[in-house]
C-alpha cells in the first residue's frame, strides 16, 4: 500500500466496499455476536467451575458424584477454553482491529460469519453431548487425554460428539485467523504503516498468525482420536509400544500450548492499549513492544514438551523452551511501567478515580504477576508433578484464563462506546472488577497452594486428614465471587445491548488510535473521515494539533 | 516519533470496493499453511510410531512405487496446466485459462481416481495395524485436499466462464492455483514419507 497523502483517497477507497444494508456481515455485528456466544459459554463454564469448587470445599463432599466431578471437570474446561476464551478475543479482534487499521470492513465478511455460527455449532454439539448416549464418558478434561477416552470404558456418541465440535471450534478459529491477518495485511489505512499498527491489531495478527500454524496439528489428533475411535485405529493407545502414549499429549500440546500463549499476546495487546490512554503518555517504546509481543507469540511454540508428562531426554531443554517465552512477557510489562513513568508529565485534568478499563488493567497485571510465578515455577518442573497435580489447575488459570478474561472485560468497557455507542455501566465496571479480580486471585492462588500440598488434578473427594480444607474454602470462595462478577459483566452486556442508547463523544477516554477518531457507534463504513496517518497515535496527533492535549471529551 | 499537524482529507465513498490485489491470494496461502501443519501432525504421527515399532511396514505388508509414481506424474502436469491459466488470465485470455483449468480439473479427477485405486487394493485394512491407520489416514488427508482443491478450481472457473475474472482482476485464479499446487506439494511430502522412506522388507 502506498504511504503518503496523495494516496489517502485511492486507498481508503480500497479498503471500503462493505454493503452498507448488509448487518449481518459487519464486522462489528458479527464480533459483538462473536462476543455475546463466548459471554455464554463463559457462564456455563462458571456454573460448572463453581460446582467443582464447592464439591472440594470440604472433604467428603457429596455434592456431586465421581462420575458427576469429572464430568463437570471436563465440560467446564471445553467451554471455558474453546468456547469461551478463544471466540471471545476472536470477536473482540473481529469487532476492533478494522477500526483500529482504518478499514472499513474485513477482507471476507462472509467468512467472519461463517466462523462465527460454525462456533456456535460446535459449542451446541459440545452442550449437548451430557444429554446423549454415553454423556457420562466425557470424562477426559479439556485436554480431552486425561485418561485418553479410548477402549470399552468410553463407548458412546457423546464422546465423538465432543470431538467433532471442538474440531469444528478449530476450524472456525483458523477461518476467523486467516481473515484477521490478511486484514491487517491488506486492508490498512495510508499511512498506517506495519511499525504504526496499534499494539492490539498487532498482537491479533500475532495471535492468528499462531493459530494457523498451531491449531491444525491440534486437529490432526482430533481426526485421530476419532479414527481410533470409531474406525478401530490403532494409533494413540499405543497397546504394544510404548511411545504411543506420549502421541497423543505431544500432538495436543504441540497446538494447545502456543494456542493458550497466543491469547496471552492478544491480552496483552488490551492492556498495551489501555495503559499509555490513562497513563496519558505514548507508549515507552512501540516498536520493542511489537518485537516483545512478537516473539512472545514465537517463542511459544518451544514450551510444549514441558507439558508431555513422560518425557524425559533432553529435560533441560523443555526447561529452557518453558522458560524463555516469560521473557518477551515481562519485556512488555516494563514497557508499560516506563510508559506509566513517563506520563507525570501530562498532567490529567478531569475527574481524579481511576476508569474501570484502568482499574482491571492493574488487576490484569496482578493477576500475570501471579501467573508468570506459577509459570516459571511449572516450567522448572518441565514434564513433572506440578503438571499432574493442581498447580497444573493454577498455571493454567492464573497465567491464561485469568489475564485473558481480566484484558476482556477491559476492553469490552475500554471499546464499549465503538461496539454498542455508549459505555458500560461504571457503578457495575467496579463491582465487576473487585469481584473478578479479587475472587480470580484468591482463587487461582488457592489452587496454586492446593498443588504445594500435592493436591492431585483429578480427585473428587478426599478425606479430612490430607489438610486441604482451608485452601479448598479458599478456592471455593474466590471461585463463587469471580463467578459472580461474570454474571454482572453479562448483565452489564445485555443491558448495553438492550438498554436505551447513552450517547456518548467519539473519544470518551482520550484515546489514541483510529478508532477514537470516528463517531461512537461507528457508521457502517466505519469512517466518513479519515485523519492523516503520520504515527502510531493518530487519534492524540490530531488533539496535540487541535491544541487540546488534555480533555479526551470532544463532545461530538 | 516524528509528529507533524495532520490534516483532515475526504476518504472515498464507503460503496467504490475492489479488494487490493493480492488479498485472496495471502487468503490462500494461509490456508495452505494451516493445511500443511495438519499434513505435519500426520506425518509426525508417521515417524514416531515408526520409530516405534519393529517391523515397518508390517511383515506381509508389501509396498511398491508404481502407482505413486504415476499420481507424482499426474501431480506434476497439473501443476503446469494450473500455471498455464494463471500465465492465460493475466493476459486477459479467458479461453486459454478456461482450457487450462478443464485440463487441471482432468488431471485432479484422475488423480482422486488412482489413489483410490491403491487405497482399495490394499493388503490390509485401516484396523489391522497402526501402519494401517496411518496409511488410510495419510491418503485420505489427501483425497480431501484433492476434492478441495477440485471445488476451487470449478469455482474459480465458472467466473471466468461468467466473465467475473480477467486482467487485472484475477486475483481468484492466483488463490485457487495455490491451492492446487498444494495438492501437487503435499503429494511429494507423503510420497517420501509413506513410500521412498518407508520401503517394505
Amino acid at each position: 500500500m502506498v504511504d503518503g497523502p496523495a494516496s489517502a483517497t485511492t486507498a481508503a477507497g480500497a479498503g471500503a466496499g462493505a454493503r452498507a444494508g448488509d448487518a449481518a456481515l459487519d464486522h462489528k455485528t458479527v464480533g459483538t455476536l462473536y462476543l455475546v456466544v463466548a459471554l455464554a459459554f463463559l457462564l456455563t463454564s462458571g456454573v460448572l467451575g463453581v460446582l467443582l469448587r464447592a464439591q472440594l470445599a470440604g472433604p467428603d463432599g457429596d455434592l456431586l458424584t465421581v462420575n458427576q466431578y469429572s464430568e463437570a471437570f471436563s465440560y467446564h474446561g471445553l467451554f471455558g477454553v474453546f468456547f469461551f476464551l478463544v471466540p471471545a478475543v476472536l470477536g473482540l479482534a473481529t469487532a476492533v482491529v478494522p477500526l483500529q487499521i482504518g478499514a472499513t470492513r474485513l477482507a471476507f465478511p462472509r467468512l467472519q460469519a461463517m466462523a462465527l455460527w460454525l462456533t456456535v455449532i460446535g459449542g451446541g454439539m459440545v452442550a449437548a453431548a451430557p444429554f446423549l448416549d454415553g454423556g457420562s464418558k466425557v470424562v477426559s478434561g479439556w485436554t480431552l487425554g486425561s485418561p485418553l477416552p479410548l477402549g470399552p470404558g468410553f463407548g458412546g456418541e457423546a464422546v465423538d460428539l465432543v470431538i467433532l465440535g471442538v474440531g469444528l471450534s478449530l476450524v472456525a478459529a483458523v477461518a476467523a485467523s486467516v481473515n484477521l491477518v490478511v486484514t491487517v495485511a491488506k486492508l490498512r489505512a495510508p499511512g498506517v504503516t506495519l511499525a504504526r499498527l496499534p499494539l492490539f491489531s498487532w498482537a491479533v495478527t500475532v495471535m492468528a498468525s499462531v493459530f494457523v500454524v498451531a491449531l491444525g496439528v491440534l486437529l490432526a489428533a482430533l481426526v485421530m482420536l476419532f479414527v481410533d475411535r470409531n474406525l478401530g485405529g490403532q494409533l494413540l493407545a499405543g497397546a504394544s509400544e510404548p511411545p504411543g502414549s506420549t502421541l497423543w499429549p505431544t500432538l495436543f500440546w504441540f497446538g494447545a500450548y502456543p494456542m493458550l500463549w497466543g491469547l496471552l499476546v492478544a491480552a496483552l495487546g488490551i492492556v498495551s492499549e489501555i495503559v499509555p490512554v490513562f497513563a496519558r503518555a505514548r507508549i515507552a517504546d512501540h516498536g520493542r513492544a511489537m518485537a516483545a509481543l512478537g516473539a512472545t507469540g514465537t517463542l511459544a511454540f518451544f514450551g510444549w514438551p514441558s507439558e508431555v508428562v513422560g518425557l524425559s531426554d533432553g529435560r533441560w531443554l523443555f526447561v529452557a523452551g518453558a522458560l524463555v517465552v516469560l521473557l518477551p512477557v515481562l519485556s512488555v510489562v516494563v514497557n508499560w511501567l516506563l510508559t506509566l513513568a513517563s506520563g507525570r508529565r501530562h498532567p490529567r485534568p478531569g475527574p481524579r478515580t481511576p476508569a474501570v478499563p484502568a482499574i482491571l488493567a492493574v488487576g490484569f497485571s496482578l493477576a500475570l504477576g501471579l501467573g508468570l510465578l506459577a509459570g516459571a515455577a511449572s516450567a522448572l518442573d518441565a514434564a513433572g508433578d506440578l503438571h499432574v497435580n493442581a498447580f497444573a489447575t493454577g498455571t493454567q488459570h492464573g497465567l491464561f484464563f485469568l489475564p485473558v478474561t481480566l484484558a476482556l472485560v477491559a476492553g469490552l468497557h475500554f471499546w464499549g462506546p465503538k461496539l454498542w455507542g455508549r459505555r458500560l455501566s461504571v457503578g457495575a465496571g467496579r463491582l465487576e472488577a473487585l469481584l473478578l479480580v479479587g475472587g480470580g486471585l484468591l482463587l487461582t492462588a488457592s489452587l496454586l497452594v492446593l498443588g504445594l500440598q500435592d493436591m492431585p488434578l483429578h480427585v473428587a473427594t478426599y478425606a479430612s486428614g490430607e489438610g486441604w480444607q482451608a485452601a479448598g474454602v479458599a478456592a471455593a470462595v474466590g471461585g463463587a465471587a469471580f463467578g459472580l462478577g461474570a454474571v454482572v459483566v453479562v448483565l452489564d452486556v445485555v443491558g448495553a445491548l438492550a438498554g436505551r442508547p447513552a450517547p456518548v463523544g467519539r473519544d470518551p477516554w482520550g484515546g489514541h488510535t483510529l478508532e477514537w477518531t470516528t463517531t461512537s457507534p461507528p457508521p457502517p463504513h466505519n469512517f466518513t473521515v479519515l485523519p492523516l496517518v503520520v504515527s502510531a497515535t493518530p487519534a492524540l496527533d490530531l488533539r496535540e494539533a487541535a491544541g487540546g492535549a488534555g480533555t479526551g471529551e470532544d463532545g461530538s | 516519533m516524528e509528529v507533524t499537524a495532520p490534516r483532515v482529507e475526504d476518504p472515498a465513498p464507503a460503496s467504490a470496493g475492489v479488494l487490493p490485489r493480492g488479498t485472496s491470494l495471502l487468503a490462500a496461502l494461509l490456508f495452505v499453511s494451516a493445511n500443511t501443519m495438519v499434513l505435519a501432525g500426520l506425518l509426525t504421527a508417521w515417524f514416531v510410531t515408526k520409530g516405534a515399532t519393529r517391523a515397518w511396514p508390517p511383515e506381509g505388508v508389501t509396498v511398491d512405487t508404481y502407482i505413486p509414481t504415476i499420481v507424482a506424474v499426474t501431480a506434476a502436469m497439473g501443476a503446469v496446466a494450473v500455471q498455464w491459466a494463471v500465465w492465460a488470465i493475466r493476459r486477459n485470455d479467458q479461453r486459454s485459462a478456461t482450457v487450462a483449468l478443464v485440463l487441471t480439473v482432468a488431471l485432479g479427477l484422475a488423480m482422486l481416481n488412482v489413489e483410490w485405486y491403491e487405497l482399495s487394493r490394499a493388503s490390509f485394512g485401516l484396523a489391522d495395524h497402526a501402519y494401517g491407520t496411518l496409511y488410510y489416514l495419510i491418503l485420505g488427508y489427501h483425497l480431501v485436499v484433492v476434492a478441495i482443491g477440485l471445488v476451487s478450481l470449478v469455482v474459480v472457473g465458472a467466473r471466468i466462464l461468467a466473465g467475473h475474472l480477467g486482467s487485472p482482476d484475477y486475483d481468484a485464479v492466483r488463490a485457487a492455483a495455490t491451492t492446487w499446487q498444494y495438492v501437487n506439494a503435499s503429494w511429494l511430502f507423503i510420497g517420501l514419507a509413506l513410500f521412498v522412506f518407508s520401503p517394505h522388507g
